[in-house]
């Protein structure tokens, strides 16, 4: 741990001294050959009971996260983009780096490391700036198993008119070595993402979807109960409703993901485990305050929709506070019922009585510039 | 009755057939440019979906200060959506690896200079402001 703050302090450093050399390299006598942004945050996170994201009844400041977003321009069509992080827990590392080629007004296409095109959030996840909300919608938990990170692969982006902007790619799931498993090997990816712009002011529809495939390795058996060299696909779909206009910033998602039987932990089950995830939230800007809530929603496994070690309903309300331009303040509570998304880390703790009902305070502060 | 109905109906009209405030803009393109490029060509500039001009070339595009009335008419009249919805779009962009933003000068001359200096540059300035050393998209 203490290894890992000594990182992340190297790295808030290098953050520090590449963005206050930015400033002094912008002139209009040229288009931006290198960019570099950079965004943050620091929390700190209280739970009354069980134990959620770290936080339980003592309370946590185990949750910042510092990233640099690169950018450098190759030639007329190809530009480089890499997005480096450190987090309290994580070492440093390259969350998604890719070489980015425009083919013509229309279309692009990208090769590397690539953040998944789904939903609202997913490639934008780590950066809180970006959203009214401290924790992001249970939909991108990791704990809720319903989106992945990255890929290693190809995408291409395609905009059909000025409304429609269709993105396709296929590769391997990229894992983070500390989540990897060693019992199974992930063949492929495949999905996409439709985007329409509607002739509403602000408003998005999006349909997102993939398939990953895996394959069963070595001992398997004894792991998983899947026998070497099986293979099987995991879906994942969201539905996503957007509105910012008007002071206003309303979102709501419904996640729905399959995992066949065959990929189901030791005992295998016999039938399919569906999970759905879903959320409505509404933030409203009053001059430098923006109140925020939001109802969250996921079980995940709901042919079991009745244990609470299945399920968790998260009313959220929040307020956050613009402190300067690019720094931001926020409060927010969470008052949730089951522990669906808890109950690995009340397992790894040996909780025998895990609460119902059991609440999560949170405060933070983020940058981005 | 049926005086009412005329009133409100004039008024109606009234409401419907006044201009949208024209902003005090005018759009600008390198002389050298030769790609015909209209409006909402620009706004797919401004919103990141074109990164090169239809004969390859790539954009050089130039933002005026939040503040600046002919950057709230662009954004507005030009792009459809305010200055605020603009930043919002801007953060998703950059922090999904997905486009560079324009680059922010502090004048309408910084942004002449700029066009005029780079063939595959495009930019606004107040329509006062244009002059000789740059073309303006109609």
């Amino acid at each position: 741990m203490k290894q890992s703050k000594i990182k992340l302090s190297a790295v808030f450093g290098a953050v520090c001294i590449v963005t206050s050399l930015i400033g002094a390299t912008h002139s209009y006598a040229e288009e931006e050959r290198f960019t570099f942004n950079a965004f943050g945050n620091q929390d700190y996170r209280r739970s009354t009971a069980n134990s959620y994201m770290g936080a339980d009844s003592s309370g946590t400041w185990d949750n910042n996260f510092l990233g640099l977003v690169m950018s450098g321009k190759v030639n007329e069509k190809t530009r480089l983009w890499a997005q480096l992080q450190a987090t309290t827990t994580l070492s440093p590392r390259f969350t998604w780096m890719f070489v980015d080629y425009q083919l013509n007004e229309n279309v692009s296409a990208h090769v590397g490391r690539i953040k998944f095109p789904f939903g609202l959030y997913n490639e934008t996840i780590s950066n809180q700036a970006l959203r009214p909300t401290i924790a992001e919608p249970v939909v991108y938990s990791h704990a809720a198993d319903m989106t992945y990170d990255a890929y290693h692969g190809v995408g291409v982006d395609w905009h059909l008119g000025s409304n429609l902007l269709a993105q396709v790619f296929g590769g391997n799931i990229f894992v983070q070595p500390e989540f990897k498993e060693t019992a199974l090997r992930d063949v492929s990816v495949i999905g996409g993402r439709l985007t329409y712009n509607t002739p509403v002011d602000g408003m998005r529809l999006m349909v997102s979807g993939n398939r990953t495939t895996v394959e069963a390795m070595n001992n398997s058996v004894v792991t998983t109960g899947i026998p070497t060299g099986e293979k099987a696909s995991e879906d994942r779909a969201i539905l996503s409703f957007d509105y910012v206009a008007h002071d206003w910033d309303v979102k709501a998602e419904y996640n729905y993901h399959k995992t066949p039987a065959l990929l189901t932990q030791a005992p295998p089950q016999t039938t399919d485990i569906k999970s759905k995830a879903y959320y409505v939230q509404v933030a409203y800007d009053i001059g430098k305050y923006t109140p925020y809530a939001r109802y969250d929603y996921v079980n995940i496994d709901t042919t079991l929709s009745s244990n609470p070690a299945n399920y968790q309903k998260i009313y959220v309300v929040g307020v956050g506070y613009k402190l300067a331009d690019n720094v931001n303040l926020r409060a927010e509570q969470h008052l949730n019922q089951g522990y669906a998304l808890g109950a690995a880390e009340i397992t790894a703790l040996g909780i025998t009585n895990p609460e119902l009902n059991w609440n999560t305070t949170m405060i933070s502060a983020n940058f981005m510039f | 009755m049926r005086k009412s109905i005329c009133y409100v109906a004039l008024l109606a009209m009234c409401l419907v057939s006044i201009p949208a405030m024209a902003g005090d803009y005018v759009i600008i393109t390198n002389k050298d440019n030769a790609n015909a490029v209209d409006k909402d060509f620009v706004a797919k500039i401004y919103r990141g979906e074109a990164k090169v001009w239809p004969n390859g070339d790539s954009v050089a595009a130039y933002d005026l200060p939040e503040d600046n009335a002919a950057r709230v008419a662009f954004d507005q009249e030009v792009v459809g959506k305010s200055v605020s919805q603009m930043k919002a779009l801007w953060g998703q962009l950059i922090f999904s690896g997905k486009a560079v933003p324009p680059k922010k000068v502090d004048s309408d001359d910084d942004v002449k200079k700029a066009v005029a200096s780079n063939k595959g540059a495009v930019g606004y300035i107040k329509a006062s402001s244009t002059d000789g050393s740059v073309k303006a998209i109609k």
